[in-house]
C-alpha cells in the first residue's frame, strides 16, 4: 500500500512535466500577437518591436522554453504580460476564490443530492421518486451558463434575495454555488438512490426489518451509512469536475477566480499567465484525483493494487 | 463538459476496471433496454429529434436564414416560438439547428471513440513500453480538467464548427483510451483470444476481430453519454465566444447570441435552452438504459 | 487645436481661476450650473458614501506608459490630472495643470508653465522635475498609449522648477489634444517610482488627481479613496475642493447580461447601458439615462484592397450601395442608432459636414449594375454571381460580439440578394487582429473611437498596411499625402482642409463602408446627483454626490 501511494505520488512529476511542455507548445501556437494585445490598436511597428524585446518574445522558441521550464521548477512563471504582476502572486490571490466556490458548490450538491437521493429511494417507484429522478435528469442536462443567468434574473433581479455577481459576503456565494453544484447534485441524487436501493435489498437490512426496527431508523442508520462509500468517491471526483466548471460559472457571475483569469489571459495573449494558470489548475486537479483514488483504496479493500 | 459527461459515468468502470464484460446478444439487450421506462422515453424523444433533423426542410415553417421585418416578435400563430432580432423564425432555426447540434455531438464523440479505442487496444494488448508511452501521454491530457483542454485547442485552431468538433473530440480521447485499455487487458485473458494468438492471427485481426467485440459495451455506453456532454460543452464554448460561427444555427450558438435579451425576450433564451436540455436529457436516458442493458454488473 | 489663439487661451485661463468667467465655452457651463439648481432646488451636496461604477473590462496596469487599455485610462483619469483639459461642451483645449503654455513658431517646441500649488497623494509637490521624470520614462519604459501619444518627442528640458519644455523632431499635430488625457498623461509620483520601480508602480500608483488608489481586488474591483487636499479641479466643475463621496468602487463584470442585471438590481450607481437592455432602463423610475455621441463609428465594413476582387473600386462601391443601414440598425441595435455616412463622426473636430453628399445610399439596382459592369454576372438560375468561372464569395472575419454578429448576418442576407455570397468567420479579438494585419480577410467589421482626424493616418497611410491599422490595405499616394498633412501640420485651417479631403477621398474610393453609430447611454441611479458627461462621453465625476 505504501509503495503504491509513493508510486502514485511520484508519477505526478512526469505528468506535470508533460503538461508543462504541452501547455508551452499550445500557448505559443495560438495565433495573435501579445505585443499587439498590450500595445493596443494605436501602437506602431517600432513600439510593437520594443514590447517584444521587453517580454523576451524575440528570443528563439527553445530559449523561451528553457527559461519557462527552469522558472517553473522554481515556481516562478515570470510576470504577466498585461498586468505586470508576478504570475504566481496573481494565481495565489485567485486560487482561494475558486476553491471556495468549488467547495460551496460541492457542499450544496451533497446536501441537495443526498436528500433527494434518500427521498427518492424511500419512495421507490412512487410518484415522488419519479419527480426527483426527472428533476435530476434535467439537472445534468442544462447548459450551465443558461441556468446561471436564469438564477440571476430570478433570484437577484426579480426577487432581490441575493447579489447578482462578485464575491465578498457569503450571500454572494449562493447563486454561483447553485449554478455550479446543480450538476453534481443531480449525479449524487441518482447515485445515492441506486446505491441505497442496492443496500436495501441486502440481507442485513432484511434482518433489521425482521427485528421490527422502524423504517426511518433502518434508512438512516443502516442503509444510508452503507450506501455512502460510492457516494464519497463521486463527491471527490465531482470536486475535480467542478474546478473545471468554474471556468464558465465564474464568467457568468464575475467571480474573481482562476477560471476567469484564464479566459482573460487567453484572450489577451498573456502567455506567462495562461501557462501558469493551466499548470496550477492541472496540478490541483491531479492532486484532488490522487487523494480521491487513495481515499477510495482505503475505503474499499476489495480493490487490489500492485 | 464532454469530459464531465464521461467522468460522471466512468466511475462504474473504474470501480471494476478488470471486470470482463459479456457482450450480450442484441435481443436480450433490447429486451432489458425496453423494460426501462426512462430509457424508452428517452429513445422516443431522441428518435423524434433525429427525424426532425433529417426532415428539417419539410418541417420548418420558414427558411431559417430568411430575415424579415418582424423583429423579435413573441410567440404567435405565425411564429410558434417567436422571432429573433433579425426577424428570423426561431422555430425554424431550432429545427435546422438540431442537425448541427447532433452533428457536433456525434462527430466529436466519433473522433474520440475511434482514436481512443485504437490507442486503448494497442496499449492494452502490447503492454510494455508502448503501453507506457501511450498511457503517460493520456495522463498528461487527463490532467486538464474538463473543458479546459478543448478551450486551449480552440484558441490554437480558431473557432469554426469543425474545429469545435475536433477540440471536443481530442479532449475526450483519454477517457476512451483508459476505458478500452482496461477492458482489453482482461479480454486478452479470454481463452479464445489466447487460442487465436497461438494460431498466429495477425495483430489487427486479433485486436479488431477478437478483442474489440469484448470491449464494445462500455464504449457504446460512454459514447452515448459523451454525445450529450459534447452538445453541452459546445454550448459552453459558444458562451465564452469560442463556438461555431454563424449562421450555423447551432443551439448553443443561438442561446449564447440571444442571452443579451434574457429579460426582454424570454422566448429567445427559453426555446434554444429547452432544445439543448431535452436533447441532452434524452441521450442521457438512452445512455443509462444502454448501460443497464449492456452491463449486467451495474444493473440495479 | 486653436493654434492661432494661444494667447487668448492663456489669458482665458487666468480668468477662469480668478473670476470664473472665461472666453470660449466656459460661460455656457456656468450658466447651466447656475440655472440647474434654480429649476429644481436640490440639497447642498452631501459628503460620504461609496460611489459604485460598473464596467465591463478590467484595468490591466495603472502605469500611464504601460497600458493601452481604455479601462486603465479610466481609473488613471480619476487618479490624475493632465496638463491641459477640454471644454466639456465644445472640446476646445483649455489649460489645467499647465496655467500657460507657448508653442514655438516652427511648432517643434512647446513650453508649459505649471501651477505651483499642486501636490501628489503622497504630499510631495508636483513640479517640472516630477513631470520630466514621468515623460522621460517613455523612452525606457514606454510602450503603452501614454508613450504612443507623445509622437516624435525628442527632448524634455526643465527650465526652472515650474517650467518645462518639450522638443519634437517634427511638429506633431495631435500633441496638445493628447496632453488633455488625465489618464494616459498624468504625472507619476516620484516617491512611488522610487519605492516600487516601474514594474510595481502599476499596482501602487500615485498622482495628483481627486482620487487616490486604495485597493485592487484582482478580477473584481478597484477602490479609490478621496484625496482630501485636492483643490485644483478642472475649471468647469462647481466643486473646487475634494470630491464628495468617501470612496469610488469600480466593479468589473464582463458578461453583459450580468452587468445589466447588477445595474437593475441597484448594485451599481453608474454604468453604460447595452442597447439590448435600453428599454429596461428607459422608463425605469430609479434611473436617469444620460445620452452622448460617440467619437467614432461603432460599425464599419473594411474592404481588403489587396484581395481580388475587392481591388476593383466598382465592387467596393457596389457593396456600399447594397448595404441597407436602416435595416441593420433595426436588427443589430434595436434601432438605437443612426447610419454613418463618413469615416469620422460629426462630433470629432475636422468632420466634413457635407460628407453625406458623397455617401452611398441603399440602391440595390445600382449595386447590381456595378457588379455587372465589373464582369460579375448572375448566371441563369443561380444565386451567386460568377466571373470567369469563379463565384463571388467573400470572407467576412469578425469577433463573436453579439452586435457585430447580428450586423454580419444582416449583411450576409442583404448581399445574398445581390448575388454575393458572404462566409462569416469568427475569431476572438487577439486572433482577429493578427489575421487582419496579415490581410487574410476580404471583409471585416470593426468599430472605433478616436479623438482626432490623425486616426485617418493610422487607417489609410500605405506604410501602416501590414504593420499598423491599415487593415483595408489602402495604398494610395494621394491619400498618403493627405494624411501626412493631417499629422504634421499645425495650422488649424490647413489641417482641417487635409482632413476634409481625406474623408471625401476615402468615401469616393469606398475604402470603408461606414455602417452605423449607435446611441450611447449611461444609466445613473437616482441616489446619484451631479453626474454629467462631456461632449464625447467622458464621465465627469467631480460634482457627484450621493443622497443616501
Amino acid at each position: 500500500m505504501t509503495t503504491y501511494i509513493m508510486k502514485r505520488v511520484l508519477s505526478i512529476i512526469p505528468t506535470m512535466l508533460g503538461v508543462a511542455v504541452l501547455v508551452f507548445l499550445m500557448v505559443h501556437m495560438i495565433p495573435g500577437d501579445p505585443a499587439r494585445a498590450i500595445g493596443g490598436l494605436e501602437a506602431d511597428a517600432a513600439q510593437l518591436e520594443a514590447i517584444r524585446q521587453d517580454l523576451g518574445l524575440h528570443e528563439p522558441l527553445h530559449i523561451q522554453f528553457f527559461d519557462f521550464v527552469t522558472g517553473a521548477l522554481r515556481g516562478d512563471f515570470g510576470r504577466s504580460f498585461s498586468t505586470g504582476v508576478p504570475v504566481t502572486q496573481e494565481i495565489f490571490s485567485r486560487m482561494p476564490h475558486t476553491f471556495k466556490l468549488a467547495l460551496a458548490g460541492i457542499s450544496l450538491s451533497v446536501v441537495i443530492g443526498l436528500t433527494a437521493g434518500v427521498v427518492a429511494a424511500q419512495h421507490h417507484q412512487r410518484p415522488l421518486d419519479n419527480i426527483v429522478m426527472v428533476a435530476a435528469m434535467f439537472g445534468v442536462s442544462m447548459p450551465s451558463f443558461w441556468f446561471g443567468l436564469m438564477l440571476i434574473v430570478i433570484f437577484a433581479v426579480t426577487l432581490g434575495w441575493f447579489p447578482t455577481s462578485g464575491s465578498g459576503s457569503p450571500s454572494h456565494l449562493v447563486l454561483p454555488a447553485m449554478a455550479l453544484g446543480i450538476r453534481a447534485a443531480a449525479i449524487l441524487a441518482r447515485l445515492t438512490r441506486s446505491s441505497m436501493l442496492d443496500v436495501m435489498k441486502s440481507d442485513f437490512v432484511r434482518t433489521a426489518r425482521g427485528k421490527g426496527l422502524s423504517e426511518s431508523v433502518i434508512t438512516l442508520k443502516h442503509v444510508l451509512r452503507n450506501s455512502l462509500i460510492p457516494v464519497v468517491t463521486i463527491v471527490g471526483l465531482q470536486f475535480g469536475a467542478l474546478l473545471a466548471g468554474t471556468v464558465i460559472i465564474e464568467q457568468v457571475f464575475a467571480w474573481p477566480g482562476i477560471g476567469r483569469l484564464l479566459i482573460r489571459s487567453l484572450m489577451a495573449r498573456d502567455f506567462p499567465m495562461v501557462q501558469g494558470t493551466i499548470l496550477y489548475i492541472a496540478l490541483a486537479f491531479v492532486l484532488v484525483n490522487l487523494v480521491v483514488d487513495l481515499f477510495y483504496s482505503v475505503l474499499d479493500p476489495r480493490i487490489q493494487y500492485n | 463538459m464532454t469530459m464531465e459527461g464521461n467522468e460522471d459515468y466512468q466511475q462504474g468502470d473504474q470501480a471494476a476496471p478488470d471486470a470482463v464484460r459479456e457482450y450480450s446478444p442484441a435481443k436480450h439487450v433490447l429486451r432489458v433496454f425496453l423494460r426501462n421506462r426512462g430509457a424508452t422515453v428517452g429513445l422516443i424523444i431522441l428518435l423524434v429529434l433525429i427525424c426532425m433533423a433529417v426532415a428539417a426542410p419539410l418541417l420548418a415553417p420558414y427558411d431559417p436564414f430568411e430575415i424579415s421585418e418582424n423583429l423579435m416578435e413573441p410567440p404567435s400563430g405565425d411564429h410558434l416560438m417567436g422571432t429573433d432580432p433579425l426577424g428570423r423564425d426561431l422555430m425554424s432555426m431550432i429545427i435546422f439547428g438540431s442537425r448541427i447540434s447532433l452533428q457536433v455531438g456525434l462527430i466529436a464523440v466519433g473522433i474520440a471513440t475511434v482514436v481512443g479505442t485504437v490507442f486503448g487496444l494497442v496499449a492494452g494488448y502490447m503492454e510494455g513500453w508502448v503501453d507506457n508511452v501511450i498511457m503517460r501521454f493520456m495522463d498528461i491530457l487527463l490532467a486538464f480538467p474538463g473543458i479546459l483542454l478543448a478551450l486551449v485547442i480552440i484558441a490554437v485552431l480558431g473557432s469554426g464548427l469543425f474545429n469545435v468538433m475536433i477540440a471536443l473530440g481530442i479532449a475526450a480521447i483519454p477517457t476512451y483510451t483508459r476505458l478500452v485499455r482496461g477492458s482489453t487487458l482482461s479480454a486478452k485473458q479470454n481463452e479464445y483470444v489466447m487460442a487465436a494468438q497461438a494460431q498466429g492471427a495477425n495483430l489487427s485481426r486479433l485486436l479488431f476481430k477478437h478483442i474489440l467485440p469484448n470491449v464494445m459495451a462500455p464504449i457504446i455506453v460512454n459514447a452515448t453519454l459523451g454525445v450529450a456532454g459534447a452538445i453541452l460543452a459546445s454550448a459552453g464554448l459558444s458562451f465564452i465566444g469560442l463556438g461555431p460561427s454563424p449562421p450555423t444555427a447551432e443551439w448553443g450558438a443561438i442561446l449564447a447570441q440571444s442571452r443579451q435579451y434574457i429579460r426582454r425576450a424570454w422566448w429567445l433564451v427559453t426555446f434554444p435552452g429547452m432544445a439543448i436540455t431535452l436533447t441532452v436529457l434524452s441521450i442521457n436516458m438512452v445512455g443509462d438504459g444502454l448501460r443497464d442493458a449492456l452491463d449486467p454488473q451495474l444493473k440495479e | 487645436m486653436r493654434l492661432k489663439n494661444w494667447h487668448v487661451l492663456c489669458v482665458s485661463v487666468l480668468l477662469v481661476f480668478t473670476m470664473a468667467v472665461t472666453l470660449g465655452c466656459a460661460p455656457e457651463v456656468d450658466d447651466e450650473a447656475d440655472t440647474d439648481p434654480d429649476e429644481e432646488p436640490v440639497d447642498e451636496p452631501g459628503e460620504g458614501g461609496t460611489l459604485v461604477l460598473g464596467q465591463a473590462e478590467e484595468a490591466d496596469v495603472l502605469h500611464p506608459h504601460r497600458t493601452a487599455a481604455i479601462a486603465a485610462n479610466f481609473v488613471m483619469a480619476q487618479m490624475g490630472d493632465a496638463l491641459l483639459t477640454r471644454c466639456p461642451e465644445t472640446g476646445e483645449i483649455e489649460p489645467h495643470l499647465a496655467e500657460e503654455y507657448e508653442v514655438a513658431d516652427d511648432g517643434k517646441e512647446v513650453t508649459f508653465h505649471l501651477r505651483e500649488d499642486v501636490t501628489f497623494h503622497s504630499g510631495e509637490p508636483l513640479d517640472a522635475h516630477a513631470y520630466e521624470r514621468t515623460l522621460s520614462a517613455v523612452d525606457k519604459e514606454g510602450h503603452g498609449q501614454g508613450a504612443a501619444r507623445l509622437g516624435p518627442l525628442e527632448d524634455i528640458h526643465v527650465e526652472d522648477d515650474y517650467t518645462l519644455t518639450l522638443t519634437f523632431s517634427e511638429p506633431f499635430g495631435p500633441l496638445l489634444l493628447n496632453l488633455t488625457s488625465a489618464g494616459y498623461q498624468h504625472a507619476m509620483d516620484p516617491t512611488h517610482l522610487d519605492e516600487y520601480g516601474h514594474d510595481d508602480y502599476g499596482r501602487n500608483p500615485s498622482s495628483t488627481g481627486p482620487w487616490q488608489f486604495d485597493d485592487w481586488m484582482s478580477g473584481e474591483s478597484i477602490t479609490l479613496t478621496r484625496y482630501e487636499d485636492y483643490a485644483w479641479a478642472e475649471y468647469f466643475y462647481d466643486n473646487e475642493s475634494a470630491a464628495y463621496p468617501d470612496e469610488i468602487e469600480l466593479r468589473y463584470i464582463e458578461e453583459d447580461s450580468t452587468r445589466m442585471a447588477a445595474l437593475e438590481a441597484g448594485e451599481l450607481d453608474i454604468c453604460s447601458v447595452s442597447l439590448a437592455d435600453l428599454d429596461t432602463f428607459k422608463d425605469h423610475p430609479e434611473f436617469e439615462l444620460v445620452e452622448y455621441d460617440r467619437e467614432g463609428n461603432c460599425s464599419n465594413l473594411w474592404f481588403n484592397h489587396d484581395q481580388e476582387p475587392l481591388d476593383d473600386v466598382r465592387l467596393r462601391r457596389a457593396l456600399a450601395y447594397g448595404m441597407n443601414k436602416e435595416a441593420i440598425i433595426n436588427a443589430a441595435i434595436d434601432g438605437h442608432g443612426e447610419p454613418a455616412h463618413g469615416i469620422l463622426p460629426p462630433v470629432m473636430w475636422g468632420y466634413y459636414e457635407n460628407i453625406e453628399d458623397h455617401a452611398y445610399t441603399y440602391q440595390p439596382d445600382k449595386a447590381a449594375e456595378l457588379l455587372d459592369e465589373a464582369g460579375w454576372e448572375l448566371p441563369e438560375g443561380e444565386d451567386v454571381r460568377e466571373k470567369d468561372g469563379e463565384t463571388l464569395s467573400l470572407t467576412l472575419m469578425v469577433t463573436p460580439d453579439q452586435e457585430v454578429m447580428r450586423t454580419s448576418e444582416m449583411l450576409q442576407a442583404q448581399y445574398r440578394e445581390l448575388g454575393v455570397e458572404i462566409e462569416i468567420d469568427t475569431y476572438e479579438w487577439g486572433t482577429l487582429m493578427e489575421y487582419l494585419s496579415e490581410g487574410r480577410h476580404d471583409l471585416s467589421i470593426v468599430g472605433y473611437s478616436s479623438t482626432d482626424p490623425d486616426w485617418l493616418y493610422q487607417i489609410f497611410h500605405s506604410e501602416e498596411a501590414g504593420v499598423g491599422l491599415n487593415w483595408a490595405f489602402v495604398r494610395d499616394e494621394e491619400m498618403d499625402e493627405l494624411v501626412e498633412g493631417i499629422r504634421y501640420t499645425l495650422d488649424e485651417e490647413e489641417r482641417r482642409e487635409y482632413a476634409e479631403e481625406a474623408q471625401i477621398r476615402a468615401i469616393d474610393n469606398a475604402h470603408w463602408a461606414p455602417i452605423y453609430r449607435s446611441d450611447q447611454y449611461i444609466a445613473v441611479h437616482e441616489r446619484v446627483e451631479g453626474f454629467d458627461v462631456n461632449f464625447r462621453g467622458t464621465w465627469l465625476l467631480h460634482d457627484v454626490w450621493l443622497t443616501e
